[in-house]
């Protein structure tokens, strides 16, 4: 289960994910997020609701992330312990701005 | 044969069964039939010499008075008297004893008549006999008529009176009596002669000289000699006769007594007595020798021989007990160390019970009982870490001690190797790559190797030629699992062996044997049987490992009763417990991504009931999430399969266990490279990252592909 709100304010994308981001979720979130980046120079992905993450969420957040660095700026808000030790594992710590 | 020995009878048996007796019992006899034949033939020999001499006696009295008297006055008087006689009619001569017959006669009684007679008394007088008279015999009558007596006594046979004679009597007087035998052994003539042993006159001998024949008359001077003295002297001749026999005999008995004692029953005796010491002193186990060499039997006969093979018989015997005692202390030492072989051997084997009290998750139980002192049976059971028993069921070729001193290198080769980390199959091929380098006795074992995982009860295990294992699952029966058979150990070198893994649920139970089970057989050569064996197990499938044998090796010895023992019995027996509380939970599904939320929802569920927190349990779904997208993806590439995701929670050491089974193609994520986790957004690349999240936050992660199964495991501390 996942909920996505998206809220947009001209060039500014804020996500704010509620539930779980897996194998099952991530090809929604994928779908919705489609298109949406366009245009957006600053993205800010609220993890505040969000559970629980996966490699198929990492893999979302990798390609969003690529696609940020040629446009803008995308940072990651709220992200709790369990999530912060997968980023931390993973070295994705490294590659996303988390605030 | 009498029943006790002559030394326990009374007088009276000993009489009837001992050799003195029956010697003496022989002599009687013998000397009683001899007396008997001597008495009657001396006393007949004795009676025929007196009579004879009677009746030569009374005949020369008879003759010499026919030579004295004259003969005219006896023509006279016959002829007076038996014209009288004559002159009588039958009836009239009838009664001689009447007087009125006898009155008849009176005239004949002359004075010449009466001188006449005075001088035949005097003859008789002078020929000492008891009767002397003239007489004429009637031949027709069978009578003999009296013409003078010269008796003065009552007894007088007045003249004319008569006294029948027998035909023998008559025939003597005339002919002579036929001779006895003695007469003609003395060639002595027929004599006128007849004894008489009649009442009137008594027991007498008679004999008559012929004087002259008158018609039918012949007359005859008689002579009569009393003859019971005779009969008085036979008596007492016959009296001292036997008196004389009788002390002949007992003497003759003392002494032959005495001699057979000296020569026969003295020496049988002591032999007898020397013999009874021996057999005495062996029975309270004293030794002494020559019980038969001091008895000085001397007696040169059968006897003395008799003693000296029995002194023989006693060396003989003497130096046989000395070779045999020899022998014996020598087979006892022999069996003291065999013994102590034994006992070396079974103290090799983790022989206390219960082996490990201290574990909970199993209970083992095992028991070896050689057919022989020594034997090539063993199990052995220890652990190799402390999840993982090593479980050992061997049988050595051949029995006692070529047998146990393979069996001791074979169950320290296999304990070694198992204890470096190797699987079964590996253990059991470098056992056998020892073993082959140094078998010139061409010896093999039979190895029934596995390891059980005590945590989760897989089971992993390889046959060198060993018989099936037998398992009883929780809730089952006993049955035999027919696995796959290597070659035995020590046959053949490079020889491959093949792991195999079984999974035993809470409270299975596995049970190890050697072909001793099977293949006892009864008296009838019927062997017991594989059959017989798991009937036995079953009987007691509830019971502890210890009943369970105890079961067994109570059936197998009642199946085979008074036959030997065929083989060594030796059994191992596991209890597989588990952890206490720890049930694994299983669900099975669909590989495929949809079914994600199903498992999840699933490991969490068993997960809050365990008291995990949220973020170990998020840690948990996501190594969990991971694997089973694996699987899902990549499992099954040709179409669907299942998987079997099992959770269980080992609430004493605060862990889950998680296991994911699929029955893809092999593969184990495991051996996928990690990603470079240092690298920047743009280099990264996002396959693998999924295992290695899973690897990082859990404890500990497995891959096993066992039977077509790809099997993955995970652990993680939930607690503590």
């Amino acid at each position: 289960m996942l909920n996505c709100e998206m809220n947009r304010d001209g060039s500014e994308l804020v996500i704010r994910l509620e539930g779980r981001l897996d194998t099952v979720t991530a090809p929604e979130l994928e779908e919705k997020m489609n298109g949406a980046l366009e245009g957006v120079e600053s993205l800010t992905m609220d993890f505040e609701k969000l559970e629980y993450i996966s490699s198929a969420g990492l893999r979302i957040l990798l390609t969003t992330q690529k696609l940020m660095n040629r446009q803008g700026k995308m940072k990651v808000v709220h992200v709790n312990d369990v999530i912060q030790e997968i980023f931390e594992v993973t070295g994705f710590v490294d590659i996303l701005t988390i605030e | 044969m009498p029943k006790k020995s002559v030394w326990e009878m009374n007088f009276l048996e000993r009489l009837h069964y001992s050799i003195s007796g029956k010697t003496f019992r022989a002599i009687l006899m013998f000397s009683l039939i001899i007396s008997t034949a001597a008495v009657a033939f001396g006393f007949t020999l004795y009676s025929a010499t007196v009579n004879r001499e009677f009746r030569i006696m009374t005949w020369r009295a008879a003759e010499s008075a026919a030579e004295a008297i004259d003969t005219e006055e006896v023509i006279r008087e016959a002829e007076f008297v038996l014209s009288i006689y004559d002159s009588l009619s039958e009836e009239e001569r009838q009664d001689p004893e009447d007087p009125a017959y006898r009155s008849k006669f009176d005239e004949v009684r002359t004075e010449a008549f009466e001188e006449f007679r005075e001088r035949l008394l005097r003859l008789m007088n002078g020929n000492h006999a008891i009767a002397a008279y003239t007489a004429a015999i009637d031949e027709e009558n069978n009578r003999m008529i009296f013409l003078a007596d010269a008796d003065p006594k009552a007894s007088f046979c007045p003249p004319g009176t008569w006294d029948p004679i027998t035909n023998a009597e008559k025939e003597a007087y005339l002919y002579g009596a036929p001779p006895s035998l003695l007469d003609q052994l003395y060639d002595t003539q027929a004599m006128p002669a007849a004894i008489t042993n009649i009442a009137k006159y008594g027991y007498r001998c008679t004999a008559g000289k012929e004087l002259f024949k008158t018609g039918r008359y012949t007359v005859f001077v008689f002579f009569d000699n009393d003859m019971n003295q005779v009969a008085e002297v036979s008596r007492n001749f016959l009296l001292q006769y036997v008196i004389l026999l009788l002390i002949v005999t007992l003497i003759v008995m003392f002494f032959s007594q005495r001699q057979l004692r000296k020569t026969t029953v003295d020496p049988i005796n002591k032999m007898a007595s020397a013999a009874a010491r021996y057999i005495q002193d062996r029975k309270n186990g004293r030794t002494a020798e020559n019980y038969f060499g001091d008895l000085g039997i001397h007696t040169g006969d059968e006897i003395e021989n008799l003693s000296l093979t029995m002194e023989a018989m006693e060396k003989d015997a003497a130096a046989y007990v000395a070779d045999l005692a020899r022998i014996t202390a020598e087979k006892e030492r022999v069996s003291a160390e065999l013994t102590l072989a034994n006992r070396i051997q079974a103290d090799m084997l983790p022989n206390i019970f219960p082996a490990f009290p201290e574990r909970e998750e199993f209970d083992i139980y095992a028991s070896m009982d050689p057919a022989k002192e020594v034997g090539g049976d063993f199990y052995d059971f220890f652990l190799i870490d402390p999840d993982h028993l090593g479980i050992v069921m061997a049988d050595v070729s051949g029995k006692g001690v070529p047998a146990a001193l393979f069996m001791m290198v074979s169950k320290i080769l296999v304990q070694n190797y198992a204890m470096t980390g190797r699987t079964p199959k590996e253990v059991l091929e470098k056992v056998n790559e020892q073993i082959c380098k140094n078998n010139r006795e061409e010896m093999f074992v039979t190895v029934w190797f596995g390891i059980l995982d005590l945590v989760n009860g897989g089971l992993t295990a390889a046959n060198a030629g060993h018989e099936y294992p037998i398992i009883c699952h929780p809730g089952g029966k006993f049955e035999v699992i027919h696995d796959r058979h290597g070659f035995v150990i020590g046959g053949m070198e490079d020889v491959k062996y093949r792991n195999y893994t079984m999974q035993l649920e809470q409270g299975a139970k596995l049970f190890l044997y050697t072909d001793g089970v099977p293949e006892s057989e009864n008296t009838a050569r019927e062997q017991f049987g594989l059959e017989r064996t798991v009937e036995a197990l079953n009987r007691k499938a509830d019971a502890s490992p210890e009943e369970i044998l105890k079961e067994v090796d109570r059936s197998v010895k009642e199946f085979v009763g008074d036959a030997d023992p065929f083989d060594d019995l030796t059994m191992l027996c596991v209890h597989y417990i588990g952890k206490k509380g720890a049930q694994m939970k299983e669900m099975t599904t669909e590989a495929s991504v949809d079914s994600l939320s199903e498992v999840l929802k699933f490991v969490d569920t068993e997960l809050e009931t365990a008291g995990c927190s949220m973020k170990t349990q998020m840690q948990i779904d996501v190594a969990v999430e991971e694997l089973f997208v694996n699987v899902a993806s990549y499992a099954y590439p040709n179409g669907q399969g299942r998987a079997v995701i099992g959770v269980r929670i080992d609430d004493d050491i605060g862990e889950v266990f998680i296991r994911i089974i699929d029955t893809g193609i092999p593969y184990n994520p495991l051996e996928k490279a990690d990603p470079d986790v240092t690298l920047g957004a743009e280099d990264r690349e996002i396959g693998g990252l999924g295992i290695f999240m899973a690897k990082k936050s859990m404890d500990e992660m497995e891959y096993e592909r066992t039977d077509g199964k790809n099997i993955v495991t995970i652990r993680k501390k939930i607690r503590g």
